[in-house]
């Protein structure tokens, strides 16, 4: 069975994609750069958004790791600018 | 004690600032963020809240564990944040510290909302009463804090 791993969308993002998250099939080597390219094949408006969001991988803010890949079953969420408070 | 909550229930200053109340505290100090009714010259009507719920919780309770490791006077902290609509003049955020003397409450609310509002996975769009910014439909934008570096 295809392993996978999740993408959840917040705020502008979850406007842009007109949905709270997708489930993607995992392959070796998706990198940052890789995982942008993929979110806007299905997402073309998200580009704008990508722009300007962070990634956060299990839940941990994605410093501009160029070493890190998505692991099957991460949940990978993309967090526009925040606004709490 | 540390209190975190995420909540679509009203949220009220002073049953928050009841759960931080010690014996040994000499001072309870707050900050409760509120509605307001204007952004640059637009009315605003009402704040939208969402957050990634519990990567919100585990931020904010590392944003207290962070605090007590500044401040070893403080006692017990909540921070407690509405998600969903909060209209004009209600109480999106409070935050209550608890500690044996009052400047190093005062510091730790003050710092805590400053990191909370470039942190945290929580957003509002603001919803205007009429028509919107820019011509955006609905009348609604989502908006930024100053981000992370």
């Amino acid at each position: 069975m295809a392993q996978q791993f999740k993408v959840l969308y917040f705020a502008s993002a979850k406007d842009a994609s007109k949905t709270d998250g997708d489930k993607f099939e995992w392959s070796d080597n998706i990198n940052a750069e890789a995982l942008t390219k993929i979110l806007l094949a299905r997402h073309p408006d998200l580009a704008p958004i990508l722009k300007v969001s962070m990634f956060a991988v299990n839940m941990e803010y994605m410093d501009q790791d160029l070493s890190w890949t998505v692991q099957p079953g991460d949940e990978v969420a993309i967090i526009p600018p925040v606004s709490g408070g | 004690m540390d209190i975190v909550k995420i909540t679509g229930d009203i949220i009220s200053l002073d049953e928050i600032a009841k759960s931080v109340a010690d014996p040994k505290a000499g001072a309870i100090s707050t900050f409760s963020g509120t509605t307001r009714d204007n952004f640059e010259d637009k009315e605003v009507k009402t704040l939208a809240y969402e957050a990634y719920i519990p990567m919100a919780e585990k931020s904010i309770q590392s944003l207290i564990t962070a605090a007590r490791q500044k401040w070893d006077d403080l006692i017990h902290v909540a921070i407690v944040h509405k998600i969903g609509d909060c209209p004009v003049g209600e109480t999106s955020v409070v935050i209550a510290v608890s500690s044996g003397h009052r400047v190093q409450g005062l510091e730790a609310v003050h710092w805590l909302i400053d990191e909370l509002k470039v942190q945290v996975p929580i957003w509002k769009k603001e919803v205007y009463t009429n028509g919107g910014p820019d011509g955006t439909d609905g009348g609604e934008v989502w908006k930024a804090n100053n981000t992370l570096p």
